[in-house]
């Protein structure tokens, strides 16, 4: 009796763990967002967003690294947003 | 024939002289002209990777119930200067330059070396911006801030007590951002020179207030503090973040030494497009609470008091734009309220509630450039109250 509660404990906790795990996996929608969609909805969190056109391919890549560590931007967001923004000036 | 060869091996040297010279100058030369092409707007070199951007503004205020009713008080002009130095590695500084009543002041706001060491985590050091929730690091910027003033107790001041770090610190910090499914966090660490306890014996009326610009450290304890920030829609619009911050506030070897500041913040940042209003929504907000352990002081007349010396400030601030309407001038309005609470330490010299409220208006020339508007109705803590109007013209660059 003993023995079926733990294996009881051990399979709810072990599920919890796999349902958490699962839970953190990035769904393929979030992972295949454009640059475009990252920059509306990323730099409006503080500033209206800028026109790509405003500064060059170089200046931009400059800007990017700042805000990414200003705002703690994840770095496939920061190197989507920096391809748009030089794709799109 | 001595002559002749004399002079043959003097030609040759001249020649050689000239060969070096040409040698030595031609790639700086050719450096000089790359970077003359490469120079474009902005002030920014593809050559070294640098940027400069910033803001620069002019304020004018009406006080109706002052001697001098009008008056252009101050402007500010603010570089902000960032080296991008490898893929890894770069420097960013800002430099304020204004007129505040007359006296012009130049501060270094911050002035930070950062390094990416992987997507996870990047480290910096120097003259920090504080990250004790976000109003700080994120929205004090004037062209980012809506309504031309500061929320009470957010900016620092001089001779003004903080409540919680408001401003920037030596210091380093370990940061970064990752997804968690499809929501996303961020974080920050940091440990800094931390904050400094005003003992009150040079200006007693400010005695037990905590001062968080400790450039040269009072002691040898340093503050750590950390922000956690959880963005749970998987479209950015809500951040809501808790910050800690633990701090030695006392002078080394003075009997204020192990006086300790706690320090705690939380933030909230939404933003929402309101389809059939054709508005986007904006709030923001953050609150912070200041606990100092209790000590001892002496007041004017050189007798001891004690006192609970707990404080807190907060502010909400709520704008409206129909940003998704046709008409060019309304989409161009902002709406803007906040409401700002400062409770410092009842019992405190310094002490006391004082509440404000702004309304305000910004108008958008461009996404970084607009004027604002603003009337600002204050309740102070000694039961007086004040009313102030406020115009900004303001650019980010």
């Amino acid at each position: 009796m003993k023995t079926l509660k733990y294996f009881i404990q051990t399979a709810f906790l072990l599920s919890l763990i796999l349902m958490i795990f699962d839970s953190c996996k990035t769904s393929l929608a979030i992972k295949e967002k454009t640059g475009s969609v990252l920059w509306s909805e990323n730099c409006s969190r503080c500033h209206y967003s800028p026109d790509p056109e405003e500064y060059n391919d170089a200046q931009w890549d400059v800007i990017a690294m700042h805000m990414r560590v200003r705002t703690n931007l994840t770095q496939e967001e920061s190197e989507k947003i920096t391809r748009f923004l030089q794709d799109a000036n | 024939m001595k002559k002749l060869q004399h002079s043959q091996r003097f030609r040759n040297r001249i020649k050689l002289c000239a060969l070096f010279i040409l040698c030595a100058v031609s790639p700086a030369l050719k450096a000089q002209e790359e970077q003359r092409k490469t120079v474009s707007t902005h002030g920014a070199s593809v050559v070294t990777k640098s940027v400069i951007i910033g803001y620069a503004y002019s304020d004018f205020c009406i006080s109706p119930r002052s001697d001098v009713k009008t008056n252009f008080t101050r402007i500010g002009f603010s570089p902000t200067m960032i080296w991008k130095l490898t893929d890894k590695l770069f420097f960013e500084s800002q430099v304020e330059f204004n007129t505040d009543s007359g006296r012009i002041t130049t501060v270094v706001e911050y002035a930070k070396l950062s390094y990416i060491y992987n997507k996870y985590i990047t480290i910096g050091m120097g003259k920090i911006l504080t990250p004790f929730g976000t109003y700080t690091e994120r929205f004090e910027a004037p062209f980012i801030e809506r309504l031309p003033n500061t929320p009470l107790g957010f900016r620092h001041l001089e001779d003004a007590p903080n409540i919680g770090p408001v401003g920037s610190e030596m210091g380093i910090d370990i940061r970064g951002g990752f997804q968690v499914g499809d929501a996303k966090m961020n974080y920050d660490l940091y440990v800094t020179n931390g904050a400094r306890l005003n003992d009150g014996l040079h200006e007693p009326k400010l005695a037990g207030a905590i001062e968080y610009e400790n450039f040269f450290d009072n002691n040898t304890n340093k503050a750590i503090g950390c922000r956690v920030g959880y963005l749970p829609f998987s479209n950015s619009s809500l951040e809501i973040g808790g910050s800690v911050n633990y701090s030695k506030a006392g002078d080394a070897k003075s009997v204020y030494k192990d006086i300790l500041a706690r320090a705690f913040s939380a933030d909230i940042s939404y933003q929402k497009a309101i389809i059939p209003m054709k508005t986007l929504l904006n709030i923001k907000g953050q609150i912070n609470y200041l606990d100092v352990d209790k000590a001892s002081y002496l007041n004017e007349l050189g007798t001891a008091y004690s006192f609970d010396n707990t404080s807190d400030i907060y502010y909400v601030r709520i704008s409206l734009r129909p940003a998704l309407i046709k008409n060019k001038y309304l989409k161009k309005v902002e709406l803007l309220g906040r409401y700002n609470s400062a409770n410092f330490a009842k019992e405190a010299l310094w002490g006391g509630l004082t509440t404000r409220t702004d309304i305000g208006l910004a108008y958008w020339l461009s996404v970084s450039t607009g004027l604002r508007v603003a009337y600002e109705f204050t309740n102070y803590a000694d039961g007086t109250t004040g009313e102030i109007y406020l115009v900004r013209f303001v650019t980010g660059f």
